[in-house]
């Protein structure tokens, strides 16, 4: 049991998250490999899936310059000034580690809610979802702002005394794990797997645009968080990928930009200045109670 | 649309499970817990009338060095049993120390008392036979090699470089 218990150096773990991120996207290519042959097989590839499929890699590099340009050094440095602060002092060891992974599950969780039903920061998420086909690429599609909301949610563990290093680690955890649901060859996996953890059949239900599969099934690692807070559907009917107002497009800067567009365009129709705010707050769709006359109409 | 009564069952059991997990961390992980673990595995092995694993004769500790860029000079060997030694690089507190004219290629060296245990092994070239490792700045001038480590600018703490005693690689890196 030593092995548990032990202090583990900070460093250690910090390599440990560039280690797994890196083969991580080495693995994903590969397996995306497999999927396209088995979609060539089914007779399903198509010029507009292999668009697709580029642009989701276009979007990965946008992002990756975007992140660097906004958040960059700001994202570690915030959390080591918040780290000052916390509140339990906890040593690095693998069951700190352990739990540190469950608690940014949770984290994961929320964040992704939010993500979903707060206009101004679907219009970055959105990017992700915009994808009509659902393979390990899509994985790696990103809107320009998902680095910013990871920051903010998951600071309060910092303030509760896990390292930084431990912190950045298990998200890469929890997104390397998420990384492999974006599959359609793996249909169900034994019940108990199924009503614990989040599973491929679980996250096809999240990127569906059926009605019923709405605003569903958000969780990272373990699917028990949608069940504890009422967002679980089941895979029962046939999913129906992307947006319910579909983007019809492979150009990366259509995909990147069009959530930041759409929300730009639905500001600005808006009549009222506290409509306006409320575009920006609500879910996406919102509308006021007393629905004043658009001049749009 | 969620109700009233669900956002707050969502804030305040999530509020409890990150105070609950981060009280929990700081438990599992305090020294009190690791010596009661120590002393359970400890009592464990007893039990079963069992060597503990730290105490098993694996060794002796038998250095392979892979990299060395030529033959000038010297190469050092420390073999550190004891963290905070280990940590402040103390030379007077080594288990073992062995030094030996320097191969190019590979050579192995040999602590013929270690021969149970776990060390951390630092393997300095010193190309000029000075006894120390020469740096300009920061980043070495002479080829360095620690247990585990992944370059020569890698300062792996004691829990990450320890090797159990027997035939260890160390690869020595040059900045
Ligand atoms: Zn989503």
């Amino acid at each position: 049991m030593e092995q548990f218990f032990a202090p583990i150096s900070n460093e250690y773990v910090s390599y440990l998250e560039t280690l797994v991120n890196d083969y991580f996207f080495l693995i994903a290519l590969v397996y995306l490999a497999f999927e396209l042959v088995r979609y060539a097989i089914k007779k399903q590839l198509s010029w507009t899936l292999i668009g697709d499929t580029i642009t989701n890699y276009i979007t990965l590099a946008m992002f990756i310059v975007t992140a660097a340009l906004v958040v960059g050094l700001f994202y570690v440095s915030t959390f080591f000034y918040v780290y000052q602060f916390a509140i339990f002092d906890i040593e690095t060891t693998w069951i700190t580690v352990i739990i540190c992974v469950i608690l940014a599950d949770i984290t994961y969780y929320w964040e992704h809610r939010f993500m979903h039903r707060v206009n101004f920061a679907w219009a970055t998420h959105t990017v992700h979802h915009s994808s009509p086909f659902f393979n390990i690429s899509v994985a790696y599609r990103f809107g320009p702002m998902d680095g910013i909301w990871p920051l903010l949610f998951h600071l309060p563990l910092a303030l509760l005394g896990f390292h930084p290093f431990v912190i950045f680690f298990a998200e890469i955890f929890v997104q390397v794990y998420q990384t492999v649901l974006h599959t359609e060859a793996i249909r169900k996996l034994p019940r108990p797997i199924e009503a614990i953890m989040s599973t491929p059949s679980h996250h096809r239900v999240h990127h569906g645009s059926n009605e019923k599969y709405l605003d569903k099934n958000y969780a990272g690692i373990f699917i028990i968080w949608d069940r504890m807070f009422g967002t679980f559907a089941c895979e029962d009917e046939k999913v129906v990928y992307g947006l319910v107002t579909p983007i019809e497009s492979v150009n990366p800067f259509v995909a990147f930009f069009h959530g930041f567009y759409r929300l730009g365009r639905d500001v600005w129709n808006m009549p009222g200045f506290f409509n306006k705010i409320g575009v920006l707050i609500h879910p996406p769709g919102w509308e006021p109670k007393s629905k004043p006359k658009s001049p749009a109409e | 649309m969620p109700s009233n009564a669900m956002r707050l069952f969502g804030l305040v059991a999530t509020t409890g499970m990150f105070v609950a997990g981060a009280w929990l961390a700081q438990e599992a992980s305090s020294p009190e817990t690791l010596a009661a673990v120590l002393e359970a595995d400890r009592e464990y092995y007893e039990s079963q009338d069992k060597v503990p694993p730290s105490q098993q004769i694996t060794g002796p500790l038998s250095v392979t060095l892979e990299g060395i860029r030529n033959a000038k000079g010297k190469v050092l060997v420390l073999a550190y049993d004891d963290k905070t030694a280990y940590e402040n690089s103390d030379p007077e507190k080594v288990a073992g120390f062995i030094e030996a004219s320097a191969k190019q290629g590979a050579m192995t060296i040999t602590f013929p008392d270690l021969t149970s245990g776990e060390f951390a092994v630092v393997a300095i070239h010193d190309e000029n036979g000075n006894y120390d490792l020469d740096f300009n700045g920061l980043t070495p001038t002479e080829g360095v090699g620690v247990s585990n480590a992944f370059g020569s600018l890698d300062n792996p703490g004691f829990d990450r470089a320890k090797v159990k005693a027997g035939p260890v690689d160390v690869t020595v890196h040059y900045y």
